[in-house]
């Protein structure tokens, strides 16, 4: 009501008359009146449209459709059962942010013995605002920021390296496949593939 | 380093990740080095995310969130305490299985076709001559919240990205709140908002655009032979909540 009232525009009658549009008292005359169930497809739709940018934010970090449906689920879930949010501007906010820790959990799950940090992948280099808690997360610029370090980390790695994870994820080769076509032993594939992987996560600089 | 040639958990992870299959716990006395495992997902998962959510998963995702709005209250705190797997899992498994999507549109009284596809089915709108504004309706469309309708204030254009388009609010002349594709209808570079002149400019050839989406003319008073169409119209509408919502393609 507040800010209805008091346009950020000016004071003067013509905003005024333009601030009557967002008035909650003065609904829209396009929409028909809107009681609760409405107000409750409305959120519901905010969630719905994100269904697909979450799926996708998911299953770049975990490479597996089977776990990125689950995440997905475990996403929602977790926002809907928590949820403090009527708003349906902050609903993709909020479903990022919850992603995150999602994906920390996942993998915190899966090497128990060693949690890792939020977006070991995610993060800029410097520790940029998006690496703090309480922010809401910007998807886009998370996905930027993980093109930027996935490319940084192929480049940077010997080409016989950058080879083999090319062939093997990028392209889903599988070992022979991957043998045939850089012509080596299936046994030297597997041992390269794991050298390629550790020197990739070692790249300090690249990876914090 | 010390570390052994063969890590027997992350080449079975990444056996699991080039076959698209559910990672799982990694076995004991594996070395464990989780940033070489995320370095593998990552790679799979630049190969995956291009090829785009599953058939479904937004109808799954309906069925879902209709079902937990429909709960009378929100539990208070996170739903799933520890690790997230305790409470979840039971709906974890409904959701995988697909069951009880139509008994949780039933209760919820949302229509699951409905919040997937909310918008009438429109034949797309015939390019006329370039007078002409045209409205983007895409054929399954969805609204979507952009801004705050209080933001959207005369003389401002709020930039929007919403599912497949890209915008800007803006108060026409009366008043009402209009929503713009920002893409310039010459090239298709983004346009942008000049407040001194209450004009949009596309900064690759100079077009430049009223505030209400009319071509307005070239670079240094050029006209585009035969000139150009208008910045095309997106349907768009304010929920009694004041969020301008407006009608999008995912």
């Amino acid at each position: 009501m507040a800010s209805a009232s008091d346009p950020p525009g000016g004071p003067d009658g013509r905003d005024r008359d333009q601030a009557r549009v967002v008035d909650r008292s003065v609904p829209d005359p396009r929409l028909p009146a809107v009681g609760a169930a409405d107000r409750r497809r409305i959120l519901a739709a905010a969630y719905v449209a994100e269904a697909d940018a979450v799926y996708t934010f998911i299953v770049r970090r975990v490479g597996s459709v089977a776990d990125a449906e689950d995440l997905t689920a475990d996403t929602f879930l977790r926002a809907l059962r928590g949820r403090s949010i009527l708003d349906p501007s902050r609903v993709r906010g909020l479903l990022f942010t919850i992603a995150r820790a999602v994906l920390a959990e996942h993998w915190a799950r899966l090497y128990s013995e060693a949690p890792t940090p939020v977006g070991t992948l995610d993060q800029a280099p410097d520790g940029g605002p998006e690496g703090l808690p309480g922010s809401d997360a910007d998807p886009d610029r998370l996905d930027r920021a993980l093109d930027r370090r996935v490319t940084a980390v192929l480049a940077s790695l010997p080409d016989n390296y950058r080879r083999v994870l090319e062939l093997r994820f990028l392209e889903g080769c599988s070992v022979r496949e991957t043998a045939k076509q850089m012509g080596l032993r299936p046994g030297n594939v597997r041992v390269l593939q794991m050298r390629a992987l550790r020197r990739a996560a070692g790249l300090g600089s690249v990876l914090p | 380093m010390n570390e052994p040639e063969t890590d027997q958990g992350l080449e079975a992870a990444a056996e699991r990740l080039v076959k698209g299959q559910r990672a799982h716990p990694a076995p004991p006395g594996a070395a464990g080095d989780p940033r070489a495992h995320q370095v593998a997902a990552a790679l799979a998962g630049q190969r995956r995310g291009r090829e785009g959510a599953p058939a479904g998963l937004q109808r799954r995702v309906a069925s879902l969130v209709s079902r937990e709005l429909a709960q009378p209250s929100p539990v208070a705190g996170p739903a799933a305490p520890g690790h997230g797997s305790g409470g979840a899992g039971l709906t974890r498994r409904q959701w995988l299985t697909g069951t009880g999507a139509a008994l949780a549109a039933g209760v919820a009284g949302i229509a699951v076709g409905e919040l997937a596809a909310r918008a009438p089915a429109r034949t797309p709108p015939t390019t006329g001559g370039h007078r002409r504004e045209s409205t983007l309706v895409p054929s399954e469309g969805i609204w979507r919240p952009v801004a705050a309708a209080e933001r959207v204030v005369a003389g401002a254009a709020i930039p929007f990205v919403a599912g497949a388009v890209t915008g800007m609010l803006v108060r026409d002349p009366s008043g009402r709140i209009l929503a713009l594709s920002a893409i310039c209808t010459h090239l298709g570079c983004r346009v942008r908002w000049v407040p001194a002149s209450r004009q949009f400019l596309c900064p690759c050839h100079g077009a430049s655009f009223t505030a209400t989406g009319t071509f307005a003319g070239g670079p240094w008073g050029t006209a585009y032979p035969g000139g150009l169409p208008p910045l095309p119209r997106l349907r768009s509408r304010v929920t009694p909540d004041g969020m301008v919502e407006v009608l999008t393609a995912d």
